[in-house]
């Protein structure tokens, strides 16, 4: 039994109302908004071994709806100062939690089977694990993959693009074909992920978020992703 | 029918007691206000289970006294 909220009550005689609050637990859907047309920017640092460090920006937008194994998902397109990157198809709802299908382009490019998943309802300190095999777009063998989840608790977060208070705060971990890819990621409510450290075994990576345009947020109008204008540079 | 009498209070008295016993009781799970749909609720010591439907609501009948709602 997952434990995302608990409330002791004394239960009258006759009919009784109560309302339960998920406090300890972290409802991924509502913090990771996967709905076309939403755009996030970052200013993404990458640190190398070398101590060689470089900026670029990065945008992500949530490109087009696909079904895969029958499920519903998006395509989740990446550019890298504005050349495209890479694709990954994924969704994210209050049943199967957030999901992975696929990542990578063309030849480049990995498919997992089954899908690696992790939620929907994670209550703090509890590690979700998800395997999977690999299979490469370019012919090379399959590899086991090990994609590991945990919420750590709330955080806030200050950002270029703001300030969030109460980020779920999540450990993920991506193990596959020897290689280690350690992220720590800070998600806000309606909004994503506003922060991301990454630890691969030859750099280290910061994301922050600049701008964001998200469907149906309330409290922010909803802005085209082309004309979006970076924040400044802290 | 003085017999018919009392088994007829006998049942009376039974039937206001169980009805005091129990009640439904109904849980509304929210995340920050807003209501979660999906999510599993068990009541102990009752030992009743469930989940909750899109309006974040779940009901069952539950014996009174001293219940822990965990989803």
């Amino acid at each position: 039994m997952l434990k995302g909220g608990i409330v002791n009550t004394t239960m009258p005689a006759g009919n009784h109302d109560i309302t339960v609050p998920i406090v300890d637990a972290f409802w991924i859907q509502r913090y990771f908004p996967h709905a076309v047309g939403n755009a996030w920017q970052y200013r993404y640092t990458r640190t190398k071994a070398d101590g060689t460090v470089e900026h670029e920006t990065r945008r992500e937008r949530c490109d087009r709806a696909v079904v895969v194994g029958g499920e519903a998902a998006i395509v989740w397109v990446t550019t890298e100062d504005g050349s495209p990157a890479w694709e990954e198809t994924r969704s994210c709802n209050g049943v199967t939690g957030f999901s992975m299908y696929d990542q990578g382009s063309g030849a480049d490019s990995l498919k997992y089977e089954p899908p690696l998943r992790c939620g929907p309802l994670m209550p703090v300190g509890y590690e979700w694990v998800s395997h999977a095999v690999a299979h490469h777009g370019d012919g090379t063998p399959d590899t086991p993959m090990t994609f590991r989840c945990k919420f750590e608790g709330y955080q806030n977060v200050t950002v270029p693009a703001g300030a969030f208070p109460n980020c779920a705060r999540l450990r993920v971990t991506f193990e596959g074909g020897g290689e280690t890819n350690r992220i720590m990621v800070w998600m806000a409510r309606s909004i994503g992920i506003v922060r991301e450290m990454e630890q691969t075994p030859d750099s280290r990576n910061e994301k922050l978020l600049e701008e964001y345009s998200i469907r149906g947020l309330p409290l922010r109008p909803i802005r085209p992703i082309g004309p979006l204008v970076p924040a400044p540079r802290l | 029918m003085g017999a018919v009498r009392r088994v007829g209070v006998v049942l009376l008295v039974l039937l206001v007691c169980s009805a005091a016993w129990a009640g439904k009781l109904t849980v509304r799970v929210t995340d920050g206000g807003a209501s979660v749909g999906g999510a599993t609720v068990q009541v102990q010591p009752a030992g009743v289970t469930g989940t909750t439907n899109p309006a974040g609501k779940w009901a069952d009948t539950v014996p009174a006294g001293a219940q822990r709602v965990i989803c």
